[in-house]
């Protein structure tokens, strides 16, 4: 488990990150969203003990990071722009990767080459962008360590790329309980693979909560009643987080579960209801908006 | 895996990643060693005619080529230093790398490690593989030898330490700030930055205090303060040549060495991953920078607008001041912060600065520590040294050590007088001293000065040095008083402290003769002896009003000591006679054979009326009387033939040029009249053109007459 308390990093007079506090669950995907800026690289590179926290504590299963050899066996970081030796070979990084981490599974590390059809003698600067994200992924996944944070990493895949990567994801997360932790400025990116979402503005966490439970507890509906009602009313013991009226068409936000929400609905025998599913941009607008974010300018 | 194959697996390649340094080292080294070394031996081959002689000087020369003070070496050492430093750790400027290296698993000190170690090794490595193939070369030319041998390592040890050093003030530079250029211009300033505070602190002594003495090694003693290059060239040039010290230099060195590993891991442990691509990498380390770089470049400023002007202007010298302190304070903001709108952040410490700048100013400029007045209390001070400008300058000085069996190190006369000299009577001295700081700001166009060095050893073991002038006219009772002191004596003259051992030959000789004198160990003894207790005796009215007999020259090795023979010197020119040199033969008027007489003065008066109206005519041509040809340069010629008389009254108040410059401050003479003699020197019809002076007041009347002296004047 990773733990981060109250931990704050200052550049000169810009505070990068601030009094952010987030637990990281194992075998859950941690997703990392905000705005560029918001200090999501700079709460990775913390995590990766690359940088000292100003104050508070980063903990990696119980251990501080900042410069403990055994917290940093644990993972392996991907930077957003990650770093390979000049004229090196994918070869080359492995013999390096061999020796800085004692699991490294060089002969998966060939396997997966092959199935990205990557040459492993051809050097890495000759590369494209997405063939050398995909040359840092093989690494992490080929580490072995418990932990994989990933900054801004699907940035520059292909679809099909980046739904190969997502599967051995997932693969890892199933058979080795791998917990990756992404930062993306995208939500879409994270929505079909994170477990968990921690949204940073501003160097500050807005929210950090698990996707599932999110999901099951707002909903979107739309309904029309025979007569004009009291909306309140109706939903009454249920939150409204926004309500829209077109005509007698409502359209409505609500915190609940689908079986409370319907339950409340039917009540007042309604000409026509219906729960919508809501997609991950949609909850955080929704939840953003509660806290007084407009969420539209935050994220995509 | 155990941290120590992790180390040594990191190290390799790490080492794979530094190809371009090394290549670079072992083609540099081998287009130096093995083919320029063996160019040099080609060379000897194509000049066997005297095979001997050749080898001799080609052994010498490789001597040379292998050995500490080859210079070339140490330009490629001091280089590869500042490449592999920076190469080396270069990484910690690029937040990219600094991401990668410092997310690993892997210990900072093993990190730091890997790169300090492979930065000594692309050093180490292609130079001695080098240096063992050329030995190879030389081995099968018959050319090693165990001198050669130890020479090449005493090469290679040093080479190495002061490569170590250099390297790592290097990484010091590259830890301390967060951007290349930053990091070279960094190891420039701790290369420069020592002897730059010497070399201000010396322009202002010498600017400001009239009676600031400068030892004569200043130079090489600016050079190696806090420089590591600096030490490198010292200790490197008194390897086998003065190993006086050696050993403790590089001790010290070493352990400088050690020291600065220690601050360069500690800085590397320290250092934030953040700091890639600042200027700085440590917000504790700006201020500090600043203030070490502001204050003494601002002073710099101001003293080179004041020396720059004609009459050291004070204007000027406040202006350099203030527009070197607001220069250089906003190139360092501006570079501390890469942003020109910042180039007048922090006003506070540009005012510290400011306020420091001007207390150092004043300091100097008001005298406020009363640097020129200052003489120790007579009771506080065991000894005084005094060197004195234009008395008896003659003799070469050195210290006592033979060098290689063949080589006495010389010395400065000041310097060896103002430390061997321990006068205990100080009155004298005293007083002297005490004249020249009342006569500080007295000064007199056509008065005559005498210049003088005074030493203070005081019994707290404090030493004070002060240069002081004094118009000769004031100066020669006391000068006279101390020249009779017998330390005086013994700290002028080296010859009471030379070991006779070290005299390889002796000779005499005056304007008509010169001959050797061959001796063995007790004449050689007797014969110094006795000259000593002569010595002894003289004073400085002889040395005033005489002219010496000969000279008695002692070759020591590289040095000759010379010393005058004067005629009061009577047992050791009747020793001299009897061992076959007669210093009674010296110059009289019948050995003149011509006096030329010059009267500068009319070709200077009239020659500016030539210059004005001519403009081919140069001043110098002027001052110096090049202009008799016009028949303006009033000159007289005497010729023994029909003018012997007058040869004769000429003579006896002519005084030696060479003597007088060497005793100037004594000896006073019509400086603005040049006179030419003609020596006829045997019955060989052998001639001998030397210049002479007359002595003050000296000069006949009917020479005067003939140069129009009086009109001139």
């Amino acid at each position: 488990m990773i733990e981060a308390v109250n931990v704050s990093k200052q550049f000169d007079k810009i505070k990068a990150v601030d009094q952010i506090t987030a637990t990281i669950r194992e075998g859950n995907v941690f997703g990392l969203v905000g705005t560029n800026g918001a200090g999501k690289s700079t709460f990775l590179r913390m995590l990766s003990g690359i940088l000292k926290p100003d104050s508070g504590s980063i903990k990696i299963d119980g251990m501080d990071v900042y410069e403990n050899i055994k917290a940093k066996e644990l993972f392996f970081y991907i930077s957003d722009d990650q770093y390979f030796f000049s004229n090196a070979t994918p070869k080359d990084l492995k013999t390096y990767y061999q020796i800085a981490y004692s699991g490294f599974d060089g002969g998966r590390f060939d396997n997966l080459m092959k199935q990205f059809e990557l040459d492993q003698h051809r050097k890495i600067n000759t590369f494209s962008k997405g063939m050398k994200k995909q040359v840092s992924i093989i690494c992490g996944i080929c580490a072995n360590t418990k932990y994989i944070f990933c900054d801004e990493t699907f940035d520059g895949l292909d679809p099909v790329m980046r739904q190969a990567v997502k599967s051995i994801f997932a693969k890892e997360i199933t058979e080795r309980n791998m917990t990756p932790v992404i930062a993306s400025h995208n939500l879409r990116e994270l929505e079909d693979i994170c477990d968990h979402v921690g949204l940073l503005h501003k160097g500050g966490i807005l929210f950090s909560k698990d996707l599932f439970d999110m999901k099951l507890s707002i909903h979107k509906v739309q309904c029309v009643f025979q007569n004009e009602v009291d909306i309140n009313q109706v939903f009454e013991n249920i939150e409204l987080l926004k309500t829209e009226k077109r005509g007698s068409l409502y359209t409505i936000t609500a915190r609940g579960t689908s079986e409370e929400i319907t339950k409340r609905i039917a009540m007042s025998n309604p000409v026509f209801s219906e729960v919508l599913p809501l997609t991950l941009e949609e909850i955080f607008i929704s939840e953003t908006e509660v806290v007084g974010y407009d969420i539209k300018k935050l994220i995509l | 895996m155990t941290s120590k194959s992790l180390f040594f697996k990191i190290l390799i390649e790490d080492l794979k990643r530094r190809i371009w340094t090394i290549v670079l080292a072992s083609i540099v080294f081998f287009l130096y060693f093995p083919i320029l070394g063996t160019l040099m031996i080609g060379n000897y081959n194509q000049n066997i005619y005297d095979l001997k002689e050749y080898k001799e000087r080609l052994l010498d020369r490789i001597l040379g080529f292998m050995g500490p003070q080859d210079y070339m070496v140490a330009a490629i050492t001091v280089i590869g230093a500042v490449i592999c430093g920076l190469s080396g750790f270069f990484y910690l400027h690029s937040k990219k790398k600094v991401d990668f290296y410092h997310s690993l698993p892997v210990r900072r000190e093993v990190l730091f490690g890997v790169s300090y170690i492979n930065g000594v090794l692309i050093y180490i490595i292609p130079y001695i593989a080098n240096i063992i193939v050329y030995s190879i070369i030389l081995q099968l030319n018959g050319l090693m030898n165990t001198e050669m041998f130890t020479t090449t390592l005493s090469a290679i040890g040093i080479n190495i330490l002061f490569y170590i050093l250099i390297y790592t003030v290097v990484i010091i530079a590259v830890m301390l700030t967060g951007n290349f250029v930053i990091s070279v211009f960094g190891t420039g300033v701790f290369f420069l930055y020592g002897p730059m505070l010497m070399m201000l602190k010396e322009i202002y002594y010498l600017s400001f205090f009239k009676t600031y003495y400068t030892q004569v090694n200043t130079f090489s003693e600016m050079f190696t303060f806090l420089s590591p290059i600096g030490s490198y060239v010292d200790v490197a040039s008194r390897v086998g040549v003065n190993d006086q010290g050696i050993g403790r230099s590089i001790l010290i060195t070493i352990l400088v060495i050690i020291l600065f590993i220690a601050f360069a891991l500690f800085l590397y442990k320290k250092r934030p991953s953040e700091a890639a691509s600042k200027a700085m990498a440590f917000s504790i380390s700006k201020p500090v920078i600043k203030f070490l770089l502001v204050i003494p470049l601002s002073l710099g400023g101001g003293i080179i607008f004041r020396e720059i002007t004609d009459r050291s202007s004070n204007g000027w010298f406040i202006f350099g001041l203030l527009f070197a302190l607001i220069f250089v304070y906003a190139v360092i903001e501006v570079i501390y912060n890469f942003d020109i709108r910042s180039a007048f952040n922090h006003k506070k410490h540009l005012l510290i600065c400011g306020i420091i700048i001007a207390v150092v100013a004043c300091i100097f400029k008001f005298d406020v520590f009363h640097y020129d007045t200052y003489i120790p209390k007579k009771d506080s001070i065991r000894s005084v040294s005094v060197s004195i400008s234009g008395l008896d300058e003659f003799t070469q000085y050195h210290d006592w050590e033979l060098i290689n069996g063949s080589y006495l190190n010389y010395m400065n006369s000041q310097n060896y007088q103002l430390e061997f000299m321990k006068l205990t009577d100080i009155d004298a001295a005293y007083d002297m001293a005490i004249s020249g700081i009342k006569n500080i700001d007295v000064t007199e166009n056509d008065a005559k000065y005498l210049y003088y060095n005074v030493k203070f050893h005081l019994k707290s073991g404090r030493e004070i040095s002060r240069s002081y002038q004094l118009k000769t006219s004031e100066s020669y009772g006391m000068l006279s008083d101390i020249y009779g002191n017998q330390e005086f004596k013994e700290g002028h003259y080296p010859i009471y402290k030379s070991d006779i051992n070290l005299i390889t030959e002796i000779s005499c000789y005056n304007r008509l003769q010169n001959k050797q004198i061959t001796l063995n160990q007790n004449e050689k003894k007797e014969l110094i002896d006795m000259f000593k207790e002569e010595l002894s005796k003289l004073t400085l009215e002889e040395i005033s009003n005489a002219s010496p007999a000969a000279v008695l020259s002692l070759q020591m090795y590289n040095i000759n000591e010379n010393y005058n023979i004067y005629p009061s010197f009577e047992k050791t020119i009747a020793f001299l006679k009897s061992h076959g040199f007669d210093a009674e033969n010296k110059v009289e008027a019948k050995n003149i054979k011509q006096i030329t007489i010059q009267n500068y003065r009319t070709g200077v008066t009239k020659g500016y009326d030539i210059m004005y109206k001519d403009a081919d005519f140069s001043y110098s041509q002027v001052e110096n009387g090049y202009i008799d040809s016009d028949g303006t340069l009033r000159t007289v010629t005497y010729d023994n033939t029909k003018d012997a008389e007058k040869i004769e009254e000429i003579f006896p108040d002519l005084v030696d040029n060479d003597y007088y410059w060497r005793n100037q401050s004594v000896i006073d003479v019509e400086d603005s009249i040049g006179v030419e003699v003609v020596i006829r020197k045997d019955e060989f019809g052998n001639e001998g053109r030397y210049s002479y002076q007359f002595r003050k007041g000296a000069i006949p009347d009917f020479v005067k007459e003939a140069i129009e002296l009086e009109t001139s004047n």
